[in-house]
């Protein structure tokens, strides 16, 4: 019930890489949130299950369940069509609720490299490649460095503000004029004096050696 | 047995009063009365737009859902699942502008959705722009001196795009409207029913010419399969083949008889003559109501499920993912 959005670019999508063949059969269950039969008769499109905030679904054609959604605000009980602007704020809070408690089952953001370092750099997306690269060359010239690539960006893995505050220097490489390394001094003020920044617009990945000399001046 | 309370819902209905919107929803709610499929059963799809604020005064299942999306989230529905009936409400800047590709590949794959258009020939929830089924040099917000442009004609739209089922109706006939949206429910793939609604704030008597009751059954030809094409207060009216051409006679007149006119057709695979009559308007004729076109072809949603069947047949041993991928060519790196 939740939307998502994936980011991808081309570099990710036209790479190619031997992977193993997953076991479908080691994969978590999907279990959708259809609404229980005891809700029957009291049950509204918009009731959440308190721990998630998640809604429960009816499928069209089951009995007893009719109800109409869309795009218009919706009473927080009833599901009727709202435009009292206290219902508003709080269907509004309701969501916000919803996404950031996702972050509960994300998995921890991972430290690669040399996670007793000073410096940590940050990624996320199709550059991780680079960065890697970028880290372990530093590491072997004796100049200790950490990365730390971001799968999750809202919500943020629950660990972020415990790893990021680790490191006296974190260095965002994106290839945008910024906007992670934005959001991260948003969303995580404490450590918003120790981002810096290296970026690149021009279409085309990340060179290691540009990371390399990136992360260098950023020192 | 059901009546048509049983599909109204308790929503409060939000047009404005004197809009042609609620001739259609009060006829819907007969019409899916009649048609006697249990609510429950039933789901309606919309777009954005006045007219497609219907589904939350229905007491089926319903989702109004992104502007001009209505067909592509119906086509889904249906195809997942086969036995739920389904309508789209739209109107004609949702279905024909924001729309546009989505009607035309529902109607053009025949997916077993009942679309109901409603034209109003303005954009309304907007508060007034032309649209495009505004005649040429409508005057409106968005084009002060008149438009520049000629406006689509849904019927020539809905057949060039070989639609299977194509009706008209207007707003203040709810009686003959009843009569075309059971048919439009009966037909299996896309029926278009074109409902011409008025806009009694942005728009208003925009179809008068055809609409008001002196002048309705003159203006007006209601068609009925395998009856003959006559129409007028005095029913002396009546339309025949003129080359290539309809032309509008007088029973009574010249030597005309009514085994002269022509018989109406609604299961005749070639869309010609339909077409003829789907573009018909004043005020040289009649503008045509009724069922237009309706023929028999092949629903996306059947073939779709009769091609899985075919396919697992043929391929006993795959039944998941992991089935699949065992058939690929693959090797083990170690």
């Amino acid at each position: 019930m939740t939307p998502v959005i994936l980011l991808t670019d081309a570099f990710l999508a036209n790479g190619s890489s031997a992977w193993r063949i997953p076991d479908m059969n080691t994969f978590p269950t999907i279990n959708p949130p259809y609404a229980p039969e005891e809700m029957r008769g009291q049950w509204a499109p918009y009731l959440r299950n308190d721990s998630n905030m998640v809604r429960y679904w009816a499928l069209p054609g089951r009995e007893g369940f009719a109800h109409r959604i869309g795009g218009l605000e919706k009473d927080t009980k009833t599901g009727a069509i709202s435009t009292d602007p206290a219902n508003h704020q709080l269907m509004c809070e309701l969501r916000a609720k919803k996404v950031a408690a996702i972050a509960k089952e994300l998995p921890q953001l991972e430290v690669l490299g040399e996670p007793e370092a000073d410096t940590l750099v940050v990624g996320w997306g199709g550059t991780f490649g680079h960065l890697y690269a970028a880290v372990e060359s530093l590491n072997q010239e004796g100049k200790k460095t950490a990365l730390a690539h971001f799968n999750f960006i809202n919500p943020l893995p629950a660990n972020t503000e415990e790893v990021l505050s680790r490191y006296k220097t974190i260095v965002v490489c994106e290839l945008n004029s910024g906007q992670f390394a934005s959001y991260l001094r948003a969303q995580i003020p404490s450590v918003a004096t120790r981002i810096c920044q290296v970026n690149k617009i021009e279409a085309q990945p990340f060179t290691v050696k540009e990371v390399i000399d990136g992360i260098n001046n950023s020192l | 047995m059901y009546i048509a309370n049983d599909y109204k819902s308790s929503g409060k209905v939000k047009w404005c009063p004197g809009c042609g919107d609620h001739a259609v929803l009060a006829t819907l709610h007969k019409a899916m009365a009649e048609i006697g499929v249990a609510p429950d059963k039933m789901a309606v799809i919309s777009g954005i737009g006045c007219s497609s604020r219907l589904p939350y005064y229905m007491n089926t299942y319903g989702f109004h859902t992104i502007h001009g999306r209505a067909s592509a989230i119906a086509t889904g529905v249906k195809t997942a699942n086969p036995d739920l009936t389904v309508w789209q409400v739209t109107g004609d800047g949702d279905c024909l502008a924001i729309g546009g590709n989505h009607f035309i590949h529902a109607l053009r794959r025949n997916i077993d959705v009942n679309i109901i258009l409603m034209n109003n020939r303005i954009y309304g929830l907007t508060k007034g722009q032309y649209s495009p089924t505004s005649p040429k040099g409508f005057v409106s917000k968005s084009s002060p001196y008149g438009t520049v442009e000629e406006p689509f004609r849904p019927a020539e739209l809905a057949f060039g795009a070989r639609g299977t089922f194509f009706a008209r109706i207007l707003d203040v006939d709810l009686k003959n409207s009843q009569e075309v949206l059971v048919k439009a429910a009966q037909h299996k793939g896309a029926s278009v029913v074109e409902a011409l609604v008025n806009c009694v704030i942005f728009n208003d008597g925009t179809h008068k010419d055809i609409s008001e009751k002196e002048v309705r059954d003159d203006r007006c030809i209601y068609l009925r399969h395998g009856e003959k094409m006559i129409f007028g207060k005095n029913r002396d009216k009546g339309l025949m083949m003129d080359g290539f051409s309809l032309k509008v006679v007088t029973i009574g007149e010249n030597g005309i008889t009514e085994a002269d006119i022509l018989t109406h057709d609604a299961h005749c695979q070639d869309s010609t003559l339909h077409f003829l009559l789907g573009t018909m308007s004043g005020p040289d004729y009649p503008v045509a109501l009724g069922v237009i076109r309706d023929v028999e072809a092949p629903t996306y949603e059947m073939e779709v499920a009769k091609q899985i069947e075919e396919i697992e047949a043929k391929r006993p041993n795959i039944h998941c993912l992991n089935d699949f991928f065992k058939t690929l060519e693959s090797w083990e790196i170690k």
